[in-house]
């Protein structure tokens, strides 16, 4: 009976409810505040991984590294940070003659980086390419500046700065770099209305005629694959592209899909920078595409002919659809800009 | 007393034993397996190594379609159907076994599953937000929904030269729908059913396709449904 009255006792006491004022058991106030992704709901779920949540601390932090030159203090690119090649009012890319940047525009999405696919898997992936190798930052420098320390505690639970996790926080931030607002997604959803000229680009764009869907389609404005385009029938030196990563003589000439979401602003185009306006990307595919063996079998269109053949009407419907892609809220929303 | 009989024998007659009832079906899980083949050469891709029955020396460069609505009928009329939409993309995985659930055990004489999205699934947004399925949708312009196919490659126009081919499937008025006329006894603790697509059958039945006359079908209705229906007997039942 004693038995009996004890486990019964032991039993009340073990469902006994906490108080609700008690804290969690596992409450640290060090803990970082999770930051929670606002996508448009038209776009995919972005897969994060498990050993990198996105958090107010490390996304704070990522945004400071990417605008801080110190980044690169005694390394190869020493004077330069993310930022100085990767400008918001451009959408993270670069309008510099000569040099095209991939655009830092919902990257979260890829699992191929830079043009020639250098780096695959994730954006923490390509981030510790850029701080080891590209930028080869200086870690001990880095813990000798008085906000850093503090920040990566706060970020990552204790002050000790090392590549991986300046390359975390740094694809945190970059992960947060969506954009998903331009005329054309109001228009998507039923908030504005696209002009004549617009609308006839967009049946361009996204039928047969213009055929650029396949590998610019809806949502992302990007497949996230290579292609060759038809750039050139002879591939020396860069333009070889992918080819120069896996050694597959079936990648010889391509290069990644780029997003053509605020397409405007990213000029230079190409791998190259070799167009500098959209007149002449869009000439391109309409008048010079080059054959060649590993040429994208969607450009061979019936009777073999590579060439869209546009109107000067048409090519001008496009433009315009294209530039309704230009998303004003992603290149000023001061939640990308410098940390003041 | 009259009733008294009565009642004893109406209970001892509800009472008396039943004939003996076959034992109901169990449940088994089933899988499939699919395989690639060409006239049963492997699957190698960015190659000119396979021939058409138009004598078109092609590669394949992409692969990549839907199985959806997988349907099993039993010989005694009994359907078990499951209605999910399964990306494939036979470049990135040549040899997916594909878990369907459990089907009750049986004698199914009878397979049939679409090669693309079932009509009713087929509409622009309905399939999970995922990257693989935004590069797969059909644009609205052109009738909305998914490419229930692409397959491209090369072939060979000339002893040195090449050109591109793209069979592009959409629309529910070119939806391929396989059936598979068969006898699988379907027991035991798991089922699996081994398919092989061989892909020359793409372009040999009704039809015989030739690059030549017609490389890109995707928005050519005719050509879509000639191709859709030569995709009826793409795929084989083989171990």
């Amino acid at each position: 009976m004693r038995w009996l009255i004890i486990t019964l006792l032991l039993g009340l006491i073990a469902c006994k409810k906490p108080p609700k004022d008690s804290p969690p058991a596992s409450n640290n106030t060090s803990s970082p505040t999770p930051y929670t992704l606002q996508l448009p709901p038209e776009f995919p779920v972005m897969k994060i991984r498990e050993d990198n949540p996105l958090t107010k601390e490390g996304v704070a932090l990522g945004r400071k590294l990417y605008y801080d030159v110190r980044l690169s203090q005694g390394g190869p690119m020493q004077g330069h940070a993310c930022a100085t090649c990767h400008v918001q009012s451009f959408s993270f890319a670069n309008n510099a003659a000569g040099v095209s940047v991939m655009p830092h525009v919902n990257l979260g999405y890829s699992n191929a980086f830079l043009w020639k696919g250098n780096v695959q898997g994730t954006l923490e992936d390509v981030m510790l390419f850029e701080v080891k190798d590209f930028f080869q930052v200086d870690t001990a420098y880095l813990a000798t500046l008085p906000e850093y320390p503090p920040m990566f505690k706060a970020a990552f639970g204790s002050e000790t700065i090392n590549h991986k996790r300046i390359a975390y926080a740094l694809a945190q931030f970059v992960r947060t770099l969506i954009s998903g607002n331009s005329k054309f997604d109001r228009y998507y959803r039923g908030e504005v209305m696209l002009s004549d000229a617009e609308m006839r680009g967009m049946m361009i764009f996204f039928s047969e005629r213009g055929d650029c869907f396949h590998c610019h389609p809806l949502p992302l404005f990007t497949d996230y694959e290579f292609h060759n385009i038809g750039l050139d029938s002879v591939f020396t030196g860069e333009n070889q592209g992918l080819y120069l990563i896996t050694k597959n003589p079936a990648d010889l000439g391509k290069f990644r899909t780029p997003t053509l979401r605020n397409v405007a602003l990213t000029a230079p185009y190409m791998h190259d920078g070799r167009f500098a306006t959209l007149q002449e990307v869009i000439d391109h595919y309409s008048d010079h595409v080059k054959a060649s063996p590993t040429l994208d079998p969607i450009m061979s269109h019936n009777n073999r002919d590579i060439n869209l053949r546009l109107t000067p009407q048409e090519k001008a419907d496009l433009i315009a659809f294209l530039l309704t892609l230009t998303d004003s809220t992603f290149i000023n929303n001061p939640d990308f800009g410098p940390p003041q | 007393m009259r009733y008294a009989v009565i009642g004893t024998l109406l209970f001892l007659w509800a009472c008396k034993p039943k004939p003996a009832e076959p034992p109901p079906p169990t449940q088994v899980p089933l899988t499939v397996q699919i395989r690639y083949e060409v006239d049963g050469q492997p699957l190698q891709p960015d190659t000119l190594l396979y021939t058409n029955d138009a004598e078109n020396r092609y590669s394949i460069t992409k692969l990549r379609y839907y199985l959806s609505r997988f349907t099993l009928t039993r010989n005694d009329g009994f359907q078990w159907r499951n209605d999910t939409v399964i990306y494939m993309d036979a470049l990135q995985n040549p040899n997916p076994t594909l878990s369907l659930g459990e089907i009750p055990s049986g004698t199914y004489v009878k397979l049939e599953f679409y090669i693309g999205v079932y009509p009713e699934r087929n509409k622009t947004g309905a399939l999970p937000n995922t990257v693989e399925n935004m590069n797969m949708q059909w644009p609205d312009a052109m009738g909305g929904g998914y490419h229930h196919l692409k397959l491209e490659g090369r072939y060979l126009v000339k002893p040195d030269s090449t050109a591109g081919y793209a069979m592009h499937l959409g629309t529910n008025a070119a939806l391929p729908q396989a059936l598979i006329r068969t006898s699988l006894n379907i027991q035991g603790d798991a089922f699996t059913i081994p398919l092989t697509m061989n892909i020359n059958e793409w372009f040999r039945n009704p039809y015989v396709y030739d690059f030549n006359t017609k490389s890109y079908i995707m928005g050519d209705t005719l050509h879509m449904q000639q191709i859709a229906e030569n995709g009826a007997d793409v795929f084989q039942i083989k171990p």
